[in-house]
């Protein structure tokens, strides 16, 4: 079915004119025909009729007289008509009295003594029984057998010669159809043939031939619309990408050159805000070591407070350094170990806190993740620097770190029994320069949470703490699953 | 300024604060009597190839150590190392780069160029001063020069 289905437009049209004609002409002809057969055979059976009767007439006087020869002879000149098989006559008893031809055709016993009158359709015969009779009294039968050849014959003819005229015009049909159909059926081929070349090139300038007003004229009509419309709008789409792309190029270039402009400004902090704290710093000191011996108590603070305050804002000057770069460094992905990590880390930062006090690590196995090993090592640093720092007026400081997987992220935590803070205001915790505590309590200048939040926010994942003042204080952080590229 | 012939340590540097602080913090080792300081890149090549004012250097001896600034005037730091390193006779010299910047790109730089080793500058005024008298006792007393020195 689908073969047929496949098939072009015009072989499909083309078959079905060629069946239709082919139905057609075949009832006709079957019709035509069996009228025909059947009127020749009435006239046979008429024609027998009259020749039985006729036959019969001319045998009455033989059967009368009960002479079988002459009887014989008058059958015998039944060969006049070939076609006439056999006949045969019977007396009043139903006893075949004259034959001719042969006789298992027509000369069967009555039977009953009684042979009816009538006409018979054997299987390859015509039989016609009638009555011989003489001023009315019954002298006995006659039958005739015809084979019917002549009706054969001329039905073969016939046969033959109708299924000559329906080839003939099959044949005829199927040209002629194809010929008118590819003409009819042109503006369908042509649209087919526009729609393929246009789907294949996307070249939307192609038109459909006008085509008239029937049905295919206006299907070409209605394609050549949609091809202006969509051409149009081609045109349109690709005018605003250029524009598009043009006003991303230029972007790119503003934002590059800011970029740079920035990255010197970095480099100028970095080198040039120093040389003076390094000054200040170094004449303090030169002050502290020379001349210590000339100032009192107070004299010695005042030194110990500037000397403080210039490390403190170096350390601010790197931090906002490490920020600012922050936004514009490139990551690089690669697995970490995360538990081998963070035990770096902590024995580092540990170094730095050298006060005689507890401190407890609980490190439980860590997730393995993808990420940026380097700016993970400022997360843990910063986050491990805070809970040792807020732990440091705890006799034991109780610091875990562990992981969690929670559908496609893995959840980083690390819980101290430190100073906690105070729930309201959660959300300050990762502002830069925002802080929950004065520089008294403890010292920091609040740029390391905001770093961490960076970082993590750059990796694609989420920063929360949770607080409560006294008691300690959770910080988490996701990482996605699949490693947060880009 | 020392008797040329004997320096050891030649420093360059612009900022006249860093210089007392070095040479204070060479002073603990007793090293700041063979320090010569220059204030910017020109005098420096000037006097390590002896030229210019330097002229007259007669035996044009090397230092056994520069304790070269990144950030300087006329010509910046790294291009006086890269003059140092192209110069057959003074490629050999021992060069520490003693800076504020800790930028990636000038420490990629500097060794790249050839420099022996590169220092950040502390801010802390203790740590400077255990950073330089490290650095002087190390060039001087412990590290084997190139030359053959009196």
């Amino acid at each position: 079915m689908t073969a047929l289905r496949d098939l072009s437009i015009v072989k499909k049209l083309n078959l079905l004119l060629i069946l239709t004609s082919c139905l057609a002409i075949s009832i006709s002809c079957v019709v035509f025909l069996s009228l025909s057969f059947f009127s020749r055979r009435a006239s046979l059976v008429g024609e027998l009729s009259a020749l039985a009767d006729i036959t019969g007439n001319n045998c009455q006087a033989a059967l009368a007289f009960n002479i079988r020869e002459d009887a014989e002879q008058v059958l015998n000149s039944l060969s006049a008509k070939p076609s006439l098989v056999a006949a045969c006559i019977y007396d009043g008893r139903g006893k075949v009295f004259a034959a001719y031809g042969d006789r298992a055709t027509a000369c069967q016993e009555g039977g009953q003594g009684k042979v009816r009158e009538g006409t018979y359709f054997r299987k390859d015969y015509l039989e016609v029984s009638r009555r011989i009779s003489l001023h009315d009294a019954p002298l006995g039968n006659i039958r005739l057998a015809d084979d019917m050849r002549g009706l054969r014959s001329s039905l073969r003819h016939s046969i033959l010669a109708m299924s000559a005229v329906l080839l003939l015009v099959l044949a005829a049909a199927s040209l002629l159809g194809y010929y008118l159909l590819k003409r009819v059926l042109r503006p369908v081929l042509d649209l087919t043939g526009k729609a393929r070349t246009i789907a294949r090139d996307g070249n939307y300038a192609v038109r459909a031939e006008a085509a008239g007003s029937d049905e295919f004229g206006l299907l070409a009509a209605a394609f050549n619309q949609m091809l202006s419309k969509i051409e149009f709008q081609s045109a349109e789409l690709e005018e605003d990408r250029l524009n598009l792309a043009a006003r991303v190029a230029e972007r790119t270039k503003e934002l590059e050159a800011a970029n740079r402009e920035l990255d010197a400004f970095g480099y100028s902090v970095s080198h040039d805000l120093r040389a003076p704290l390094r000054s200040i710093n170094g004449f303090a000191g030169v002050l502290r070591d020379d001349y210590s011996d000339k100032l009192d108590e107070n004299g010695r603070r005042v030194l110990q407070r500037i000397a403080a305050n210039a490390k403190k804002m170096d350390q601010l000057i790197s931090d906002l350094l490490a920020f600012s770069h922050l936004g514009r460094q490139e990551l690089n992905f690669a697995p970490v170990d995360m538990k081998e990590l963070v035990a770096e880390v902590f024995g580092e930062i540990r170094g730095l806190f050298p006060e005689k006090r507890g401190i407890e690590l609980v490190l439980a196995d860590l997730c393995r993740v993808n990420a940026d090993a380097a700016l993970l090592r400022q997360v843990w640093s910063n986050l491990i620097s805070n809970a040792l720092k807020f732990t440091g007026e705890k006799k034991t400081a109780v610091i875990k770190i562990g992981c969690e997987t929670e559908g496609n992220e893995f959840k980083f935590y690390i819980r101290d029994n430190g100073a906690g803070f105070d729930m309201r205001y959660s959300d300050k915790l990762f502002g830069v320069f925002q802080r929950l505590h004065s520089g008294q309590e403890f010292e920091g200048n609040g740029v390391g949470l905001a770093l961490v939040q960076r970082i993590i926010q750059r990796h694609k994942g989420r920063v929360w703490a949770e607080g409560e003042t006294g008691k300690g204080a959770v910080f988490y952080f996701t990482l996605p699953k699949g490693g947060g590229n880009g | 300024m020392a008797n040329i012939k004997a320096v050891e340590i030649l420093l360059v540097e612009d900022n006249p604060d860093d210089v007392e602080l070095t040479l204070r913090a060479l002073q603990r080792h007793k090293l700041s009597n063979r320090v010569h300081v220059v204030k910017d890149g020109a005098e420096a090549l000037d006097f390590i190839f002896c030229k210019g004012e330097y002229g007259d250097r007669k035996e044009c001896n090397s230092p056994k150590l520069i304790l070269l600034d990144l950030k300087l005037p006329k010509v910046d730091g790294l291009e006086v190392l890269r003059r140092i390193r192209s110069d057959e006779k003074n490629k050999l010299l021992p060069v520490t780069v003693l800076t504020s910047s800790k930028e990636e790109s000038d420490i990629v730089q500097s060794y790249r160029l050839g420099v022996n080793s590169y220092i950040v500058k502390p801010v802390d005024f203790d740590k400077f001063l255990e950073a330089v008298s490290e650095i002087g006792l190390y060039w001087l007393l412990l590290n084997q020069p190139p030359f053959n020195r009196t």
